[in-house]
């Protein structure tokens, strides 16, 4: 099961924002934000395990998540990360920010190239 | 969480956080193996995927932001666990570090206390010492009618006042004891601005000869006679068999020069001090606000030029000498003092050399070990900051053994100064000297550390991990470390030249003949009470009684009386005339030492008579004056003619001085020290003049100290009142006036003896390095057949450059800085060349001792075994 698409190399502000909004639809554990970020980006986003638990201690650092083990469903001990009020506040502004750079993006990228027919 | 609640809990954090990473994992595993892959198959995909646990955890703690604290304490742990393992290094680097803090805080202390501290008055500097220059010598005591004038001429001094040295028979309520004292004019504690404890000051109404006599107390007195009883104040004490009243008591924290016990007035005596010419007196001075030392100076030198001018016949050649107090008192301590600044300098430098050895030696073996840790994730400001650590905790802790040593070694730096000064100049551990050494020995710690942690930021990774990378920072850092070798050599030999001279002068003072023979001599003093013995028939019946009584006694040879006795600093000095020769100018008499001694003198110093005869019992007051000469002075003025029977006047012809006949010509003997070169001494009859000073000698046939308690009795028997003091055998007296000398030499000696130990340290440890970064040459060369010597010869050749020049700045340095000896040689020139040819060739053994052993080993390398390690 070998991968064929390139895995992508995330920005760490960026890696921030996804997980911030992850986390945002429900609490949830390290792994969890993991595969939710594979599945929802159809395995195009990967972020291996060490990139993803220094960013979430670092944003649990600033105050934007919060942590507390918990009972998994299938009742193992997980840590468990919410977004705070802080958090919540910041994804809005860096969505709004990653939204107007997208949009600005996407329209250089699709200026007509000379030649082109 | 607030900052430190996590560090608190940082337990339970890192707990926490490998928890966390093992649920991922299990997770991943558990998802893999359900997709259908084995075991270890997905085992190994998951943490190919994760990539290195202890990487992630380690920047997981730093995104948590890790407290400064947290990680010290971790750098703490690991770094008390590495010095463990390496107990040699972590001894060898304190040791060397207590050593350098130790006697450096100890020798500062010393040295600011003694000239920088200043004296325990009032206002200190406004305090001076005014002292006369006579025939062009200073530092002449001076004479009470002067003193008297300079008090009513001058205009520059709040208040001077004269003090004098004695000492009395006292009977108080518990006993008779004979004790110092200070006859002091009534301005004394003024200027020195002190306030007695109890009672009152003196006044001028007591410095007069009708006064009724008053006494101070000092607080030591106070408290050993009358146990501190306040009601004393309005009694009377038997002083030398005059009755005082005791006026007051003086502060405990008050000193001046030596422990005196009582404080009489001056002026009791001021019948007796008419003299102009008699030098007697010590006079100190208070400046005036706004006045300088210069000022009063000019003003002193004026008054006093008139004064020789109006008593031409006392005063003419003589001159004022004005300088500040502390200045007065420290001024021949100076060369010992700042020689030692000098030696225990060295003695920091090569410490200093040493621990940069030892921490370069450190940071080349754990080259690899850092490399390692930076592979592995770690930043190099940790690392930096992680060995910094190492060598600050070892400074820290050098700092603080360094604290007992400094109090050991201060209480002996103490006999550096002149007995008597002692208290006043304290030498004790300056808490400001000692704060600012374990400043100094962390601030040493930290660039300690700095350098090889620098130099192994430096490095390039993958050449340390490599066992045989020689990258080029082995090749300055081998440079480096010739070059400190170097200058180990350099300073140790040069200390060793120090030493080596203090050594020869001591032992030529040991060997110098005294003029007379020390051994079982036994001296003591009386001071005779002068109500009791005022008539010059008392005091000769006392003497001769206890004579005769101390001569009886078993065990005893012989027993003298004189005024003084050489090596005690009481010699007495006049002016003498020489019959038949023109008369000199008033003021250029000279001056004469001269001593008065009973019959058997001679004979219980055994000083050897040369011509005529000694002194016998019929030399009285009834008899013709006589007198007997030493060789110096025969000498000086008689040159090769025979001094028997010529004659001279003690004492300038004018004041009715006794015409002398020379009777006889004995050996020279030193009179205070002996470094003297010989001086000329006169001696009269004891009989024909006697006195109530007195010192007592006894030649014993045993220990002359346990002959004490026996001569003791027999004194008590003649008059309980008198009380001897002072009791010593001749040799403790003369090995007394060598204690600067010997202390001074056993510093430097053991100073050299250090840095001999630390440059040979030093030189093993570089010959070691060195060998071991060539393990693999000399594998190569032994393979291909070189014999054992050409590879010692290849070992040792750079070590043996690197001696030669050590050896040779080592020793132009020595003939370069040991002229600051000169002031303490005797009988040995500072450049010896013997010396430094015997001390070169000490220190070139020692070194190619020290790298004798790593090039020994080397050959014992087995080159297969090298070549197959490659």
């Amino acid at each position: 099961m070998a991968d064929s698409s390139p895995k992508s190399d995330l920005p760490q502000g960026t890696l921030d924002l996804l997980i911030l909004k992850i986390v945002a639809v429900q609490p949830v554990h390290g792994y969890g934000i993991a595969q939710r970020l594979q599945q929802v980006s159809n395995d195009i986003v990967q972020v291996p395990g060490g990139s993803l638990y220094p960013a979430l201690h670092r944003l649990e650092n600033r105050g934007f998540v919060k942590s507390e083990w918990r009972e998994t469903d299938t009742g193992r001990d997980a840590k468990f990360y919410r977004l705070t009020n802080k958090g919540r506040a910041h994804l809005e502004a860096q969505s709004a920010s990653w939204g107007r750079l997208a949009e600005a993006v996407g329209l250089i990228l699709s200026l007509a190239e000379e030649g082109a027919g | 969480m607030t900052w430190w609640s996590r560090f608190w809990r940082s337990n339970q954090l890192e707990r926490d956080l490998a928890r966390e990473l093992q649920f991922h994992i299990v997770e991943r595993i558990y998802a893999l193996r359900s997709a259908g892959l084995g075991e270890d198959e997905a085992r190994r995909r998951v943490r190919q995927e994760f990539g290195g646990i202890e990487q992630v955890k380690e920047e997981c703690r730093t995104a948590r932001g890790t407290l400064w604290l947290e990680s010290t304490i971790q750098d703490l742990g690991y770094t008390v666990r590495t010095l463990r393992r390496n107990p040699g290094f972590a001894l060898a680097a304190v040791l060397t570090m207590t050593l350098g803090i130790g006697a450096n805080t100890a020798i500062f202390s010393a040295v600011f206390a003694a000239l920088l501290r200043p004296l325990p008055y009032k206002e200190p500097g406004r305090l001076v010492s005014i002292s006369d220059t006579v025939q062009g010598m200073k530092n002449w005591p001076s004479t009470y009618p002067n003193y008297l004038d300079w008090e009513r001429q001058n205009r520059v001094f709040e208040d001077i006042a004269a003090y004098q040295g004695d000492s009395f028979n006292v009977v108080h309520g518990s006993g008779v004891d004979h004790i110092r004292a200070w006859n002091v004019s009534a301005q004394f504690f003024r200027v020195l601005g002190v306030q007695p404890l109890l009672g009152r000051d003196l006044k001028s109404a007591d410095d007069r000869p009708s006064a009724a006599p008053v006494v101070l107390l000092s607080y030591g007195t106070w408290q050993k006679w009358f146990g501190g009883d306040p009601g004393i104040l309005g009694k009377a004490l038997d002083i030398s068999g005059r009755t005082f009243t005791i006026a007051g008591v003086l502060p405990k924290t008050f000193r001046f020069y030596e422990a005196a016990g009582l404080y009489t007035p001056l002026g009791l005596e001021a019948d007796e001090m008419q003299a102009r010419g008699s030098h007697s007196i010590r006079v100190i001075g208070r400046l005036k606000p706004g006045i300088t030392v210069e000022q009063a100076g000019a003003e002193m030198f004026t008054i006093a030029h008139n004064l020789a001018k109006e008593y031409s016949a006392t005063n003419s050649g003589t001159s004022v000498n004005v300088v500040s107090l502390h200045e007065y008192l420290v001024q021949d301590t100076r060369p010992a003092l700042f020689l030692l600044m000098g030696a225990v300098a060295f003695l920091l430098l090569i410490a200093c050399v040493n621990v940069a050895n030892l921490l370069l030696a450190r940071g080349a073996a754990r080259a690899r070990e850092m490399a390692m840790r930076a592979a592995l994730g770690a930043k190099w400001a940790r690392l930096i900051r992680q060995s910094l650590t190492e060598s600050v905790v070892l400074a820290i802790v050098a700092g603080f053994l360094a604290v007992p040593f400094c109090f050991w070694a201060s209480g002996d730096l103490g006999r550096l100064l002149p007995e008597d000064r002692r208290e006043m100049l304290s030498v004790a551990v300056d808490g400001r000297v000692l704060a600012a050494t374990l400043l100094f020995s962390l601030v040493a710690g930290v660039l300690f550390g700095l350098v090889p942690a620098v130099k192994a930021s430096g490095l390039n990774l993958t050449e340390s991990l490599k066992k045989s990378g020689k990258s080029s920072t082995d090749q300055t850092d081998g440079r480096f470390r010739g070059a400190l070798m170097v200058a180990e050599i350099a300073l140790a030999l040069m200390l060793l030249s120090g030493a080596g001279l203090m050594l020869r002068t001591v032992r030529n003072l040991l060997d110098v003949n005294a003029g007379f023979d020390p051994s079982h001599l036994l001296t003591m003093r009386l001071a005779l009470s002068e109500m009791k013995y005022a008539r010059p028939a008392e005091q000769s019946t006392f003497v001769r009684e206890i004579l005769q009584r101390t001569g009886t006694l078993s065990g005893v040879d012989a027993a003298a009386v004189s005024i003084w006795m050489p090596f005690q600093r009481e010699a007495w000095l006049d002016a003498i005339y020489i019959q038949g020769r023109p008369l000199p100018m008033a003021g250029q008499f000279p001056q004469i030492h001269y001593n008065v001694v009973s019959p058997d003198f001679f004979r219980t110093l055994r000083i050897p008579l040369l011509k005529g005869r000694t002194f016998s019992e019929s030399d009285d007051v009834q008899a013709p004056w006589v007198a007997i000469v030493n060789r110096a002075m025969a000498q000086r003025f008689w040159h090769n003619d025979d001094p028997v029977g010529k004659r001279f006047t003690e004492g300038r012809p004018s004041d009715h001085a006794h015409l002398l006949t020379v009777i006889g010509v004995v050996g020279d003997s030193k009179i205070d020290a002996l470094d003297e070169k010989d001086t000329p001494e006169f001696y009269i009859p004891f009989f024909q003049a006697p006195n109530s000073y007195l010192s007592l000698s006894v030649r014993t046939k045993v220990d002359p100290l346990v002959l004490v308690s026996a001569i003791k009795n027999e004194l008590a028997k003649v008059d309980k009142t008198q009380a001897p003091y002072d009791i010593a055998s001749m040799q403790e007296v003369m090995s007394a006036s060598l204690s600067t000398r010997q202390l001074l030499m056993i510093l430097l000696a053991a100073f050299a003896i250090l840095s001999i130990v630390l440059a040979a340290v030093g030189i093993y440890g570089v010959t070691f390095y060195l060998t071991s970064r060539r393990t693999q040459e000399i594998g190569i060369r032994m393979a291909l057949g070189a014999g054992r010597q050409s590879v010692l010869a290849l070992v040792l050749s750079r070590g043996l450059a690197l001696t030669i020049i050590g050896l040779t700045i080592g020793v132009i340095g020595s003939l370069f800085l040991t002229r600051f000896l000169v002031v303490f040689l005797y009988g040995v020139r500072p450049t010896d060349p013997v010396l430094l040819a015997i001390t070169s060739a000490l220190m070139f053994v020692v070194a190619l001792m020290a790298a004798a052993i790593p090039a020994y080993r080397a050959t014992r390398i087995d080159p297969m075994a090298v070549l197959r390690y490659e």
